[in-house]
């Protein structure tokens, strides 16, 4: 079995030649689920140098369907010899033929339209910037009194809902009261009513909540910020180049930039280049003095991913950005080594990989997509490892979507 | 009941080549506890049998079989109480005699050794019966050098061996480690048969994550000769192989946090 690819007018031709069967099918269906992956999702086959097609074969090219479909592109057979025609429609999948009328064949033929985005290259990366409501902004509220590495109390905590109207990140867990989630503190993020917390001890794979009915999830937090109000711009990436990504700290930027302002909220759904990050894996409610933050004691309480992580996966990105240099904000958004006047806070929920449509989409059914797929596999408050030579530096993120928005920070009250 | 407490163990102490084997290691194993210990090429796991053993003295700390210090008992004497299962099938057994020689010197451990008698014939049948059941044809072959047959026969036979007087202790380290996937399976089948049947107390090395989630009652992590894991009662019952490589993993990230990290990533974690 040979392919060949040619793209013209945004659709790939991918020709077959040879056996279609259970040695190929693999190889077939990898190659479309690359290419998916790779932005690339209006496929036709051509299937005029196909000499033969089993049920394995069958089932690739069905399964190819399936995938597009969910990412909204779409799949058909062209130029399909008699027994192709006649296999497919004994087995009654013919729709897989390609019937296409005069419009759609225009339509498709007209280059793919760039719906308003302003694109720019990049280093290697192809960027779309989506503005979506120019008056749109959010407001963020810094909740939860707990400075870090100190023992916590009671009164710092506070009660964060975490409904389809937020985004939030921070470190708490759902439960009654402060009683009840102190031994079991640990990073959480939130979107779209989707939230994902990091339990500590020995699972090591997150827990999760989804807002169904009446149920929201909400958490109690030594410290949250929680970000309400709509997105104002998409930010959409890809590599260009083999090797190229997109840095955290570069990200940042692209908020700062897109929405020049000098705060940013973001959610994204990226694909991992690497991910450089911390965890939680004891309470921080069970901090009882100054000790905790020290080497080698912060070892019982923190993990490091200790080289880069999740390549290839799809991570949920929560994150707040900050170059107000304001003092007030400090506590909740530490600064990253290499950014000086930049303050950062992300959290990433780490999901195994399945493409996004192209162009414009909705965080909220994405993110709800997201969460009813798959469960999550790691939570990590993303860090930059600085250290000479053997540092790691920040997070890297290959392709994905952006949404960005300005945002006010205020100060929450406590519950 | 085998009681390990707080031992030590330094190869080649105060020079370049310096190792710490042992960590400061305790551990208590109940009466019919069958436990397997994992961990990582050089955590220590062959060093803290080989103490149980008597192969060496540790250097600090203490070990008790039955409420009895055997600390500075020697090999030999302890070779009443523990039976011993080596990853070579060819440690263990004397190449150049029987089966039914090798069998028959086993047969006397704990007792004063008489050497050389012929086998009378009611011995020999209780060979012939214990190797029957085996299920590997070797009761036709009690006469043959044991060195004429394959690891994992010879391997099962080790085993026979070191359980045919029961031993208060059976160490097994990586004893299924040099088979091939199908003798290994074998012998491990034998091995949780034989532990099931003589409420064996247990302490098996291994590097399969899959027999450590399977065979024993209890698992063990060692790291750089530290216990780092215990999964006993409940927790055992639970346990995946995914959460012995989240352990792993763990301990691995644990190395990799340095004073270096911590500096770096400590203000970072608001
Ligand atoms: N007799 C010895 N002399 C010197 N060093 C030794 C001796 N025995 C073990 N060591 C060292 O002690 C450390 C622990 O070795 P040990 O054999 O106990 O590890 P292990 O956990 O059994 O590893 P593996 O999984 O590779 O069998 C290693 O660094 C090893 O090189
Ligand atoms: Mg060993």
């Amino acid at each position: 079995m040979n392919i060949t690819q040619k793209e013209s007018n945004g659709i790939l031709e991918m020709g077959l030649s040879g056996r279609l069967d259970a040695a190929s099918s693999d190889f077939f269906y990898n190659a479309v689920a690359a290419n998916i992956r790779e932005g690339r999702q209006k496929i036709r086959v051509d299937a005029s140098g196909l000499e033969y097609l089993s049920s394995a074969g069958l089932r690739s090219l069905l399964r190819s369907h399936r995938e597009l479909s969910g990412v909204g592109g779409s799949f058909a057979i062209i130029r399909a010899s008699d027994f192709v025609v006649k296999t497919l429609s004994m087995s009654g999948f013919d729709s897989l033929l390609a019937l296409e009328t005069d419009a759609e064949k225009q339509a498709e033929e007209s280059p793919a339209e760039e719906g308003g985005a302003k694109v720019r290259h990049e280093e290697g990366i192809r960027l779309e910037l989506y503005e979506l409501d120019a008056d749109a902004s959010m407001e963020a509220q810094l909740c939860g009194g707990w400075k870090s590495w100190t023992a916590p109390e009671e009164g710092m905590t506070a009660r964060v809902p975490l409904g389809s109207d937020c985004v939030a990140l921070g470190i708490g867990a759902p439960g009654e009261d402060y009683a009840s989630v102190r031994e079991g503190l640990g990073d959480f993020l939130a979107a779209a009513g989707c939230a994902a917390w990091m339990p500590p001890g020995d699972s090591g794979t997150p827990d999760y909540l989804v807002q169904e009915g009446r149920f929201t999830p909400e958490v109690i937090a030594l410290s949250a910020i929680r970000g309400s109000g709509e997105f104002s711009h998409l930010l959409r990436f890809q590599p260009e180049k083999e090797g190229a990504v997109l840095s955290l700290h570069a990200l940042a930027a692209k908020t700062l930039a897109a929405t020049k302002r000098t705060s940013t909220a973001f959610t994204a759904l990226v694909e991992v280049g690497g991910l450089v990050g911390v965890s939680t894996i004891r309470s921080p409610g069970l901090i009882a003095d100054g000790k905790a933050a020290e080497f080698p004691s912060v070892r019982d309480w923190l993990s490091f991913t200790g080289e880069r992580v999740h390549e290839g996966a799809l991570a949920l990105l929560v994150g707040f950005v900050d170059a107000s240099g304001s003092a007030a904000n400090a506590a909740f958004l530490p600064e990253p080594p290499s950014t000086k006047g930049v303050r950062l806070h992300v959290h990433a929920a780490v999901f195994p990989f399945h493409p996004l449509a192209n162009g414009i989409i909705n965080m909220a059914e994405s993110v709800a997509q997201l969460f009813s797929g798959a469960e999550p596999l790691a939570l990590l408050h993303l860090v930059e490892d600085d250290r000479p030579t053997v540092g790691l530096g920040c997070s890297t993120f290959v392709r994905g979507a952006v949404w960005i928005s300005g945002v006010n920070f205020t100060k929450g009250t406590n519950s | 009941m085998l009681e390990i407490r707080n031992i030590t163990k330094t190869f080649f102490p105060g020079t370049v080549n310096e190792v710490r084997a042992l960590r400061g290691v305790t551990l208590t194993i109940e009466d019919g506890c069958f436990a397997a210990i994992i961990g990582t090429n050089g955590s220590g796991k062959s060093t803290l049998l080989n103490a149980v053993a008597g192969t060496f003295l540790p250097d600090e700390g203490s070990v008790f079989i039955d409420g009895t210090d055997i600390t500075h008992w020697p090999e030999h004497k302890r070779a009443r109480l523990v039976g011993r299962v080596f990853q070579n099938p060819f440690a263990g057994t004397a190449a150049e005699m029987t089966i039914a020689e090798n069998i028959a010197i086993a047969m006397k451990r704990g007792k004063s050794r008489g050497v050389g008698q012929a086998l009378s014939r009611s011995v020999r049948d209780e060979i012939a019966d214990k190797v029957r059941a085996l299920n590997m044809g070797l009761e036709n072959r009690l006469d043959n050098p044991i060195g004429t047959l394959s690891g994992g026969q010879r391997q099962a036979l080790t085993l026979l061996m070191a359980t045919w007087v029961r031993p208060k202790l059976l160490l097994l380290d990586e004893h299924t480690a040099a088979l091939d996937p199908k003798s290994a399976a074998q012998v491990a089948a034998l091995t949780s048969e034989i532990i099931a049947r003589d409420k064996l107390t247990v302490l098996m090395v291994t590097h399969s994550m899959q027999q450590a989630v399977q065979m024993p009652g209890r698992v063990v992590m060692m790291h750089a000769g530290n216990v780092v894991e215990d999964y006993a009662g409940e927790r055992k019952k639970g346990l995946r192989i995914a959460d012995l490589m989240r352990a792993f993993d763990r301990v691995r990230r644990r190395d990799l946090f340095d004073a270096a990290v911590a500096n770096i990533v400590v203000p970072q974690y608001a």
